[in-house]
């Protein structure tokens, strides 16, 4: 019953949307009087979505296995929550949750204060459309609501990699920064024909910072997940996905340092349009690549050509239409002065430039097994050395634009004036990287080079806030978009420091390890207790026990799990991570060996980790401050 | 410049719409016309299995399988017509000796003589990802061919051309 209710309401959003679609398609011969008030239309959507996919919930709660989606996804053993985030843990349900999120941009948006009512409309008229693909591609595609015949009477188990917090909110998190986008496309694509360009800037700025922030979160959280869940000792592999939510974050990142510029000089107001749309283009790419099943990956969905085929068209159809009403319309905007090099907008301008090209690299790496699949008809794998490797040499002008960046003055500076007020910072950082080296003098030396590239960053950031200071005597009187640039370039400094601390300076071994045997690991000592069996809701799961020592003082015991899901013979290995703020001892259990005494035990020292995820909440928390510093300028 | 733009657009499409048609999971092994990996086990027989037996001069079919995974079950017919044919042998990846033994004894043996890879550690080296796999070696011990999950019936043709062919 309640599964062809929310069958029902899909069919209405479908009909409500394409009400918008056909408004857009109808344009210009299209008299004022008829035209449909899209701010209502995007209401309607929102809360018949909601409703929808309230639906699909209560269906995999109750566990109605008479729904395909239900029956392969969940079982009646699963704990609540993991029925409950079991909704999005699997292809159809997890479009619905774009969907969701996608009409949930449309409602914010109409309700904001700052844009005009026709304005709104516009915007909206291309938001209500993008629904519109989406609810036709849930409807014909991978309709959630699918029953199957005869019901079965246990479902088949969500994956139980799956089961687990930390993947429960990294959708979520993710997809609101994925169709975070799709409202900068709307935005910029209808703003391409509105006058007031200022405005406009004004009303796109905090979408953008939003946006950012939930992508930035939902990057972070997956690759802490599968940090702790996989138990490959590593955080970011290079994974065609990882990659295609990459690329769309860095775009986002050139388009909120250019859309600084916009607002503050009305430079560049051109570009950033072209970043919105771009952006929200690579966040489609990404599904496509994800959802299509044209690339291997551990994401693995199951992949069905048709759907491929109607994503395809999805992606074409929404980029040939921001491209087009971008090259039609972009005269309009007036020619721009000259920008200057040595200038605050000449750094960003910078930044801009590498961020594309790396997101270029990254995005030609991702797609070329597929180039070379259809061109030249052969198989290759382009993996993490590649990319380390075109990563390297971009970090150099990237920190040091990030170091002189905040320094510049807006407008013109002069080079040596700049060296001139730098001249302690200079004089510190060249004594810091001095001391680091001298310390850490057998580290390899590209290790010692990018963590002092790192501390480079955090050391001139501070250095900016002192300097403040020095004028003013309270730290509060610190404007907010000071915060977050500090916030966030510190941030960027502590994951440069923590991915050169877990990948190179990572020390690994691998062995038989029996019962009461030491093995040593940088400080630790770490004792091999045995295993013991331990049930949980739904599996059985092998519990070693490990004694960790520094010396002879025992520490913590670490407890990594083997896990084996009573449905669909599943293994999955949870690591156990001891960490301190100079790095993680990190354990995963595997195989018993043949004659019973010895076990595989996998150990790894990944230095600095912690300072990943402590730099991604700096990210996060530099975000916000600019995102509520765009929000107050509005009143 | 919008030429430009439709030619690049055009040409995206069309690599992603025959990007769709193909399967990315196919992928060759590296060990294709290489030498066999060296290898040492304890054999179904209770002698020893090493990469030797697979040098006689007639071409083999090699087969990674266990008595736990049910594709291997699946594929057992078609092995025993194989073998009635070709020599073929086996290595059981992580089986039980007695497992095993109660398994032919219930479907047949095809397999000339069983390595038993109780680590898996041959598996690896052979690069095996997943139960069951087959190669087919040729008479100097150098690998030709490789295939991926059970062999159905409709892959037998395939099989025999490649054999036919090394001849």
């Amino acid at each position: 019953m309640i599964s062809e209710l929310g069958f029902l309401f899909l069919t209405i959003v479908f009909l409500v949307s394409s009400l918008s679609s056909f408004e857009l398609l109808m344009n210009k011969n299209y008299p004022k009087d008829y035209s449909f008030c899209q701010r209502k239309l995007s209401n309607v959507l929102f809360f018949l979505t909601l409703t929808c996919f309230t639906c699909l919930t209560i269906s995999f709660i109750n566990s109605d296995f008479s729904l395909n989606v239900v029956s392969k996804n969940s079982n009646s053993q699963l704990p609540v929550i993991y029925k409950f985030t079991g909704v999005w843990g699997n292809h159809e349900g997890s479009i619905l949750l774009w969907l969701l999120v996608m009409t949930f941009f449309g409602f914010l948006f109409s309700k904001s204060s700052l844009a005009s009512t026709n304005f709104k409309n516009d915007v909206l008229k291309i938001q209500n459309t993008l629904c519109f693909l989406i609810v036709s591609f849930i409807l014909f595609t991978s309709n959630p609501f699918e029953k199957t015949f005869p019901p079965p009477v246990e479902g088949a188990d969500l994956n139980p990699l799956l089961q687990d917090p930390g993947l429960a909110i990294h959708p979520p998190f993710l997809y609101l920064g994925y169709v975070g986008f799709s409202i900068i496309y709307s935005i910029s694509v209808a703003g391409l024909s509105y006058k007031n360009k200022s405005l406009f800037i004004k009303i796109l700025r905090p979408w953008v910072f939003m946006s950012w922030i939930f992508l930035t979160c939902g990057i972070g959280l997956g690759s802490w997940w599968a940090y702790y869940e996989l138990g490959w000792g590593g955080f970011w592999f290079w994974d065609p996905v990882e990659n295609a939510s990459l690329l769309p974050w860095l775009t986002a990142s050139a388009l909120l340092h250019t859309i600084v510029i916009a607002d503050k000089k009305g430079l560049l107001i051109n570009w950033t349009i072209i970043l919105s749309i771009l952006t929200f283009i690579l966040s489609l790419l990404g599904t496509f690549l994800v959802r299509s099943g044209v690339l291997v990956s551990v994401h693995a969905f199951a992949s069905d050509p048709t759907r491929g085929v109607y994503i395809l068209l999805l992606l074409a159809s929404i980029s040939a239409f921001g491209v087009v009403k971008y090259l039609r319309n972009h005269q309009m905007i007036a020619s721009q002065p000259r920008i200057h090099l040595v200038s605050r907008e000449g750094m960003i301008s910078l930044n801009n430039i590498f961020m594309l090209s790396l997101t270029f690299t990254v995005l030609l790496g991702t797609i070329y097994p597929l180039f070379s699949s259809v061109i030249f008809n052969s198989k290759i794998s382009v993996g993490a050395p590649f990319f380390n490797s075109i990563l390297m040499p971009v970090m150099f002008p990237f920190v040091f634009g990030m170091i002189m960046g905040p320094y510049v003055r807006w407008g013109k500076d002069d080079l040596i004036k700049l060296l001139g007020r730098l001249k302690i910072l200079l004089f510190a950082l060249f004594l810091i990287s001095f001391t680091i080296w001298y310390v850490n003098y057998d580290d390899p030396v590209l290790a010692i080079i990018f963590i002092i590239l790192g501390i480079w960053i955090i050391v001139s950031s501070l250095f900016e806030v002192i300097q403040y200071k020095k004028g003013k005597a309270k730290i509060s009187s610190l404007p907010n978009k000071m915060i977050a640039q500090v916030f966030a370039h510190i941030g960027i400094g502590l994951l440069i420091i923590g991915a050169t601390g877990s990948s190179i300076l990572k020390k690994e071994k691998i062995q038989f390890q029996e019962i009461g045997e030491i093995i040593k690991v940088n400080k630790f000592n770490v004792q091999f207790q045995g295993v013991k069996k331990v049930e949980g809701p739904n599996y059985i799961s092998q519990m070693g026990i490990f004694k960790i020592f520094i010396k002879d003082k025992e520490i913590s015991i670490l407890k990594p799990e083997k896990r084996f899901y009573n449905s669909g013979n599943q293994v999955t290995t949870e690591a156990a991570i001891y960490s301190t703020l100079l790095g993680d001892l990190y354990i995963a259990i595997g195989d018993i060996h043949q004659n019973k005494t010895k076990w595989t035990t996998r150990i790894w020292y990944n230095p600095y980790t912690i300072w990943i995820w402590v730099g991604v909440l700096f990210l996060t928390i530099g975000g916000s401050f600019s995102f509520f510093n765009s929000l107050r300028k509005k009143r | 410049m919008r030429f430009l733009f439709l030619i690049f657009f055009c040409f995206f499409f069309f690599i992603f719409y025959e990007g769709l048609k193909k399967d990315p999971s196919k992928i060759p092994s590296n060990l294709i016309s290489k030498n066999i990996p060296e290898f040492k086990l304890k054999s179904f027989d209770n002698a020893f299995m090493t990469n030797d037996d697979l040098y006689e001069n007639e071409i083999k079919i090699i087969n990674f399988f266990a008595s736990w995974c049910p594709p291997c079950q699946v594929e057992h017919k078609q092995l025993i017509h194989l073998s009635n044919k070709y020599s073929v042998f086996g290595i059981a990846k992580k089986n039980k000796l007695k497992d095993l033994s109660s398994w032919l004894k219930k479907l047949g043996n095809p397999y000339k003589k069983i390595g038993m890879d109780l680590e898996g550690i041959v598996s690896i080296d052979w690069g095996v990802y997943g139960l069951p796999e087959t190669f087919i070696v040729d008479a100097k011990g150098i690998i030709k061919y490789r295939h991926v999950g059970p062999i159905m019936k409709r892959d037998l043709k395939e099989i025999e051309t490649v054999i036919s062919n090394l001849r």
